[in-house]
């Protein structure tokens, strides 16, 4: 059965008894079709980058809500100290806290120069003691946490950057199913327009089909005829245009650690793969497509 | 063998046919005469149900073909080579292809059959126009290429419809001799045409009988040809 199917498909790829002869080279719908897959090609890699990079980001942006955690002492300069030791008693006392770390007043103010400029004397701002802590997500209880806190340290402020993180990491989730969803349209669009232009060449090529018809072909054997045609037409223009997609991606500049979120649209790693998925499913769909319409046409001109 | 059973057909509202009964025995050979409109085309068209009846039936081998089972009328039009009256051909396709168009739609490669398309295209005088399109040919250019292409598969029966209508004398005796060789190999034979010269010249070389279809009607011609 399986071995059948793939003789199938293979015999297809193959086109022995050259089929595909039959249906006049209507160069200007041929350019069409491959035109338009190379457009939709084009603009679903850039689609399938932003699905990714966003669906990275999310995913950075909440190991990092997960996983650090800072600890903001604010007290008069002479309860500091005490209450900074309190604080760590009670971090180390509580399952989750993993590390804990003093930032350095020298590194505080290097953090605070990029948004105050390098001439304000950071020393005159009453500055918090700032702890470093990596937590264990799983865990950690953070609201048995910032309660025991309270009790034993009021001046420490418990901070995961979830307040401020959240928003970005559902933006984040958002635009990804946005990407998604383009991607499914332009897919659903590929699939229609392919099915309007299959429809459109067997009227244009109605006498073609009468003849062939005439003489004894098959349906299949001209439905065969038709969608090698268009897949092939459109599985070209769709390589074209994932390439034209992927060099301009690979001509962006580079993420870095800090960069703004749209500089990390590019691709990395395994997602340099991705775009292969791109004309593979552009030729599975004008198949689908193009058998579709020119079976249901068929009907029509013989 | 083709049966037509009290078979009538009418286009929309205008009957051509009615009750006509008539059987084209394997190895037989049919003129079939009459004046321009009075419906010859339309009854070759049944034989390959290129025309379904709109009254009666008409049996194929046998058996009445569903027109929805299309792979059957498919395979009936492999066993039934037509020579159309208007010539459909390919025109991107070569001559030299659209000869062996029906042979590559029955999945049989060309080049198995490269010398009996040679041959034939040397019967019918289109040696040297193997390469040439369809459109560059004169009208009997076409209708031997036609005709080519209608025995390539080497069918049962084969029907031809004002197969001599646009070539001179020569060529239509030769064509004829054609015709009558390969019923002389058993293959049933119609022919559709208003030339009488071309039935009798067939005359003394093949048993052939003649039908006149006059108002709806096929009737035995008289001896008067
Ligand atoms: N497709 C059609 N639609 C309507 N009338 C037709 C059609 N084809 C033929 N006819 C009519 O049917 C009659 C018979 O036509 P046809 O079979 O072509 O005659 P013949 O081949 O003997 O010249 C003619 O009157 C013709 O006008
Ligand atoms: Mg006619």
């Amino acid at each position: 059965m399986i071995g059948r199917r793939f003789r199938a498909i293979g015999g297809w790829l193959a086109d022995a008894d050259g089929a595909d002869r039959v249906v006049p080279r209507g160069l200007h719908a041929g350019l069409s079709v491959g035109f338009l897959s190379a457009m939709m090609a084009f603009l679903a890699v850039l689609a399938l980058a932003l699905a990714l990079a966003a669906g990275r980001l999310a995913h950075s942006w909440e190991s990092e809500i997960a996983d650090t955690a800072t600890l903001q002492i604010l007290a008069g300069d002479d309860g500091i100290e005490e209450q900074a030791r309190a604080a760590l008693n009670v971090l180390r006392t509580t399952p989750g806290i993993q590390s804990v770390r003093m930032v350095e007043l020298a590194e505080q103010e290097r953090l605070l120069e990029p948004w105050l400029g390098p001439d304000i004397p950071v020393e005159s701002l009453p500055l918090p003691l700032l702890i470093e802590v990596q937590t264990d997500r799983d865990m950690l209880n953070v609201p048995s946490l910032r309660l025991r806190l309270e009790a034993e340290a009021p001046g420490a402020v418990y901070d995961d950057h979830a307040a401020w993180r959240q928003p970005l990491v559902v933006t984040a989730e958002r635009l990804r199913i946005f990407a998604i969803a383009c991607l499914a349209l332009m897919t659903l669009a590929l699939a229609v327009v392919l099915g309007l232009a299959a429809t459109a060449a067997t009227a244009a090529n109605g006498n073609a089909i009468q003849t062939l018809r005439l003489v004894g072909a098959r349906d299949d054997f001209i439905v065969r005829a038709f969608t090698r045609r268009f897949t092939f037409g459109a599985a070209a223009g769709a390589v074209l245009g994932t390439a034209v997609g992927v060099l301009l991606l690979a001509f962006l500049p580079q993420a870095s650690e800090q960069g703004f979120f749209l500089v990390g649209i590019g691709l990395t790693g395994w997602g340099w793969a991705a775009p292969v998925l791109v004309p593979v499913t552009a030729a599975v769909v004008a198949w689908a497509a193009t058998r579709r319409a020119t079976k249901a046409s068929l009907w029509r001109w013989s | 063998m083709i049966e037509f059973d009290e078979a009538g057909f009418s286009y929309g509202g205008t009957s051509v046919l009615r009750n006509v009964s008539l059987t084209l025995a394997p190895g037989s050979f049919h003129f079939l005469i009459g004046p321009s409109g009075v419906g010859k085309t339309t009854l070759l068209r049944l034989c390959y149900m290129d025309l379904v009846p709109t009254e009666g039936a008409v049996r194929f081998f046998g058996t009445e073909i569903a027109p929805s089972d299309r792979n059957a009328v498919a395979a009936l039009r492999r066993a039934v080579g037509v020579v159309h009256q208007d010539c459909q051909f390919l025109d991107h396709m070569s001559v030299f292809e659209n000869i062996a168009l029906p042979l590559r739609v029955s999945g049989i490669p060309a080049a198995e059959r490269a010398g009996d398309i040679e041959a034939l295209l040397e019967w019918v005088d289109l040696g040297d126009r193997v390469d040439a399109l369809p459109p560059e040919l004169s009208g009997g250019e076409r209708q031997r290429a036609a005709l080519a292409r209608a025995v390539i598969l080497s069918p049962d029966v084969i029907v031809a419809d004002e197969p001599t209508g646009n070539v001179d004398w020569d060529m239509a005796q030769r064509l004829l001799a054609l015709l009558v060789e390969l019923n002389r190999m058993g293959k049933t034979v119609v022919i559709a045409t208003h030339d009488l010269n071309l039935i009798r010249a067939a005359k003394g070389r093949v048993a052939a009988r003649v039908l006149r279809l006059a108002n709806g009607q096929v009737q035995p011609a008289g001896a008067d040809l």
